[in-house]
């Protein structure tokens, strides 16, 4: 039968091949600042001003020089941009490719300790995603401009962010899989 | 230019969607530290692009630009810490997630997209406190540890490395968790 997921070892060498390529063509993966643009963008059909005194105030990216400058929010389709469209297409091609099953309503671990009702599921998502992005943006970033970009260019700040997500992270699962009425 | 990031972006997708980072299930096996095999591929990750871009880097190609560390970073990273052991998802899984047409990453997407709206709005009382007081600037761990950079990437490169594999001993067996929901 053939292995349903690559290894880590394949996959961290095909990344890091990945986030070498992409910092020779002078990028930088993240994520986190597509999301100001978009929600800015977004903000800008109904209030332009609004969108001046809040998003446009941000940090938005880094630029080298003697000491390393951060630039500001706009709101333009820029690198990072793109590449947070590409992630979407890529990964739709490898389902495609893969040719899984769509899989379940509710991840089967949730299933498995809270039952198929979908809409707690649905709940406990949407505020997660509320905290990762107030947490990234007030970071400057998350999994892939700190810690995936920021580490592998030996940034203080990736590591640290890294190391603060797991301690935080951690006891939050094993929190919510307190009772592990599956084990 | 634009294009090169639209390619690079469906190889990241891609990529993370061929090892399981776009499974909730695997997220929080990680977080359960019941199998840390998607940790152990964003670091051996890392340790690969240090090899790279500072090998690079050495021979006069590209330029580094780091982010600043401030207590933001710290305080930002607890908090993002929390959603993701609720979400299961980080804000570029939950876009791969979603294509994959995964429901719960909608809800995950709307809830980011809330969250940066929200976030819009506390910015400016935040910064004084958390971004701009104790902001370190972009602090590199060559220049704190006084080695060139290529000496310093090798070394973390080499510990990151020894420290993934060392896990894969220390874990027991993934046969035995393969229930372990």
């Amino acid at each position: 039968m053939r292995e349903k997921h690559w290894s880590w070892v394949k996959g961290g060498i095909i990344l890091g091949v990945l986030n070498t390529f992409v910092y020779y063509l002078g990028g930088r993966l993240g994520t986190s600042g597509a999301y100001t643009k978009t929600v800015g963008k977004m903000t800008e059909f109904f209030s332009p001003a609004l969108v001046k005194a809040t998003f446009l105030a941000q940090p938005g990216g880094c630029e080298a020089g003697p000491v390393d400058a951060v630039l500001l929010t706009d709101l333009r389709v820029d690198w990072q941009w793109m590449a947070v469209l590409g992630i979407f297409i890529g990964a739709y091609l490898a389902r495609k490719v893969t040719r899984e099953d769509r899989g379940p309503e509710v991840p089967v671990m949730w299933q498995a300790n809270f039952g198929d009702s979908k809409w707690p599921r649905y709940l406990v998502g949407f505020l997660g995603g509320v905290l990762l992005l107030l947490g990234a943006r007030l970071a400057g970033g998350c999994t892939s401009g700190h810690v995936i970009s920021g580490t592998s260019r030996l940034a203080v700040s990736g590591l640290v962010f890294g190391l603060a997500a797991f301690a935080a992270g951690i006891p939050t699962a094993l929190f919510i899989y307190r009772q592990r009425r599956v084990q | 230019m634009l294009f090169w990031g639209l390619l690079a972006g469906i190889a990241f997708g891609y990529i993370l969607q061929r090892i399981g980072a776009l499974e909730y299930d695997n997220i929080l096996k990680m977080l359960r530290l019941l199998d840390l095999k998607i940790a152990q591929f964003m670091f051996f990750a890392v340790a690969v692009s240090l090899l790279g871009i500072f090998t690079l880097n050495a021979l006069g190609i590209g330029t580094i630009a780091n982010l600043p560390f401030h207590p933001g970073v710290i305080v930002g990273g607890l908090v993002f810490g929390v959603g993701f052991g609720m979400a299961g998802y980080c804000p570029g899984t939950v876009i791969g997630a979603m294509a994959e047409g995964k429901k719960d990453a909608g809800y995950v997407f709307l809830g980011a997209l809330t969250g940066t709206f929200i976030y819009a709005f506390l910015h400016k009382s935040l910064k004084p406190l958390l971004i701009d007081s104790g902001n370190a600037g972009a602090v590199t761990f060559d220049r704190l540890l006084g080695l060139p950079p290529l000496l310093t990437a090798l070394l973390f490169a080499g510990a990151i490395t020894a420290g993934m594999f060392l896990v894969d001993r220390l874990v027991p067996s993934r046969q035995d968790k393969k229930m372990s929901l």
